[in-house]
């Protein structure tokens, strides 16, 4: 088990002793006992090796799936016996995600995608509008709001997608390599946007594994086969050995 | 309310955004609720036509054979039973067999020719609905006073040359000469005659004698050719009715629903495989298209769309599509009634109430189409559609 700090009221998320096995033979824990915590605010960075187990953890922190054992509580709420309803209701009013892939929506504009995200809150039509449009503005692609997706740059559409996540204010923005296939430029542009998301009390939660990428952030957790640590350090280690990949 | 409405314009979107797909989904529909239309609309044309086929003259006209005895007095009492417009004789002269016509009051004049000739009583004309061309019909007082005169169908007075009855021209018959009065352009039966010369009952006495077997055409009031049918034998000849047979015209309601029975059943069955068929086209594209849409779906579910809003936009996609393609489908199913029925001489006659409801068939085969479809969009986990 790793802790890096004990849960407290202040604590948008607390995992507590999570873990996530996949049925089979044998079966595979994908997991182990990761206890750690997320302020609001907060920008944290998730780094692994490929199949460490970090998207899988990403998935649970987002409610895209759900924990085996242990115990998870977004904002003191424990998720665990939440119905499926439930959970997408607070899937929807805590989280934002920005995947690796824009997943953007090829016959909507920018702004119809971003306010795609705003649909399931029953907001006013003209509210909606002015989240996209302000979202858009936060992330500096305004301008290209009434553009298809094939009409924009890689970067572009990932700034779109940054924006549909914004414009839902979450609290949580969950970010899967979301620079992934990015060149470097467009990849620090990107990346900086999204921290700058901290200044408005969006904890960033960002899942790579680029070093570069985890320098530039404030905290980092490595995941090594399933196991959550504080720091770079179990990263580090796992590169270093005979097979290891980037340092 | 505001969901659903919200759920209504993306599936709007969603279907006008992307017009290929919605076509080739839709595709399936149109031939469905086409051929669904088309089936009905050419039942009730083919209705109205068979309807038409058994019009007032057919089912009002009843034909009596009987012995050469058979006489314009027979025929009188005949006239007299209640239902019984008209009544007149008619028979062929030497048994159908041409006879030889010349121009002229020789025999061997110019445009000899070989006819038939038909004998008629004044009121047979009447009873036929004989038209004139030229001249005018040989009356009861022809008889009366023996006058050799005689009609001509319009095909035999241009075989022989005659256009026109002006100068009352002469034609020999096996040796008769006898006056053209008149030329007769059509009639409503007995077309045949129009092949040939038209004489008075006297004359055919004259020409060949009176051992041809009669018939007796007689016109009814509408409903009453069965009964007239059953009555006038006894009253044409009351001793030996069985000598006379009539042929009495089939029963229209009965006929039409033989014949329209199994023409609905096979248009009927063609309309439900028709709509079969576009149930299965909507499923089957509605499935590959949600099997397309995994990753958007997923994305969907991560931002906060419930199971049952995603089956709901599915369905509502599928309702949108049907009802696209109920609309081009009726569109394409009156022209191609209007088409088939003109090309067939028929009146064109659609069901309005089918035609406006068609376009809602294609929604109701839309929606039951998108359930399953919509079923397994919803059982699709984010997780799962972004890892994809």
């Amino acid at each position: 088990m790793s802790a890096a700090r004990g849960p407290s009221q202040a604590e948008l998320l607390t995992l507590t002793g999570v873990g996530r096995m996949y049925p089979g033979s044998p079966p595979v824990h994908a997991l182990r006992d990761a206890s750690f915590s997320v302020a609001p605010g907060e920008v944290l960075g998730i780094i692994g090796r490929s199949g460490s187990g970090k998207s899988t953890l990403l998935n649970l922190l987002g409610l895209l799936d759900l924990p085996t054992s242990g115990d998870y509580r977004i904002d003191g709420q424990r998720v665990g016996r939440l119905s499926d309803r439930e959970q997408t209701a607070l899937r929807a009013r805590f989280f934002g995600f920005v995947f690796q892939q824009s997943f953007l929506l090829p016959s909507l504009s920018a702004q119809e995608n971003v306010e795609l995200g705003l649909r399931p809150r029953r907001l006013a039509p003209s509210e909606r509008r002015e989240r996209a449009i302000e979202a858009l503005g936060q992330v500096g692609v305004s301008h290209r709001r009434r553009f298809l997706p094939g009409e924009m740059s890689g970067g572009e559409c990932q700034r779109v997608a940054i924006a549909r996540a914004l414009a839902q204010r979450p609290g949580v923005l969950l970010c899967d390599e979301p620079t992934g296939n990015l060149d470097e430029r467009t990849s620090n542009e990107v990346l900086q946007t999204l921290i700058d998301n901290q200044a408005k009390d969006v904890a960033v939660v960002i899942v790579t594994h680029d070093m570069g990428i985890a320098r530039t952030l404030p905290r980092l957790l490595s995941v090594r086969d399933g196991a959550v640590s504080e720091g770079a350090g179990a990263f580090l280690d796992a590169e270093t050995l005979p097979g290891g990949g980037q340092r | 309310m505001s969901g659903l409405r919200s759920a209504l314009v993306e599936a709007a979107t969603s279907i006008v955004r992307q017009p290929m797909r919605t076509l080739l989904c839709a595709l399936g529909t149109v031939v469905a609720v086409g051929a669904f239309t088309t089936t009905n609309g050419l039942t009730e044309s083919a209705s109205n036509a068979v309807s038409a086929s058994f019009n007032e003259l057919r089912a009002t006209t009843v034909e009596f054979q009987g012995p050469s005895t058979l006489s314009e007095t027979d025929v009188a009492r005949l006239a007299r039973l209640g239902g019984v417009t008209r009544a007149g004789l008619v028979w062929d002269l030497d048994h159908q067999q041409p006879l030889p016509v010349a121009v002229g009051p020789t025999a061997s004049g110019p445009s000899q020719t070989q006819l038939s000739v038909t004998a008629m009583s004044p009121s047979a004309l009447a009873a036929i609905g004989a038209v004139l061309s030229s001249g005018r019909f040989y009356d009861i007082g022809a008889d009366l006073h023996h006058q050799m005169v005689a009609l001509l169908g319009s095909a035999a007075a241009s075989q022989l040359g005659i256009s026109s009855s002006l100068g009352n021209p002469a034609i020999n018959v096996s040796g008769i000469v006898l006056t053209v009065v008149g030329i007769v352009s059509s009639s409503q039966q007995e077309s045949q005659a129009l092949l040939g010369v038209i004489v008075p009952p006297y004359v055919a006495g004259v020409i060949a004698g009176n051992r041809d077997p009669r018939r007796v055409i007689a016109r009814t009031a509408p409903g009453a050719a069965q009964l007239i049918g059953r009555q006038g034998p006894a009253e044409l000849d009351p001793y030996q009715p069985g000598q006379v047979t009539a042929e009495v015209p089939p029963n229209p309601t009965t006929l039409r629903s033989q014949v329209q029975a199994p023409l609905s059943t096979l248009l009927s069955v063609l309309s439900l495989a028709g709509l079969g068929i576009g149930f299965l086209a909507i499923a089957a594209v509605t499935i590959m298209s949600v099997a397309q849409r995994r990753s958007e779906i997923g994305l969907r579910r991560a931002v906060g769309y419930s199971r049952l809003e995603i089956a709901r936009l599915i369905v509502l996609e599928a309702a949108g599509v049907g009802m696209l393609g109920g609309i081009l489908g009726t569109s394409i199913g009156v022209l191609a009634t209007a088409a088939i029925a003109s090309g067939n001489h028929w009146t064109p006659v659609m069901n309005t109430t089918l035609v406006l409801a068609a376009p809602f068939l294609g929604v109701a085969v839309g929606i039951l189409a998108g359930c399953y479809p919509a079923i397994r969009a919803a059982r699709i986990t984010p997780m799962a559609a972004l890892r994809s």
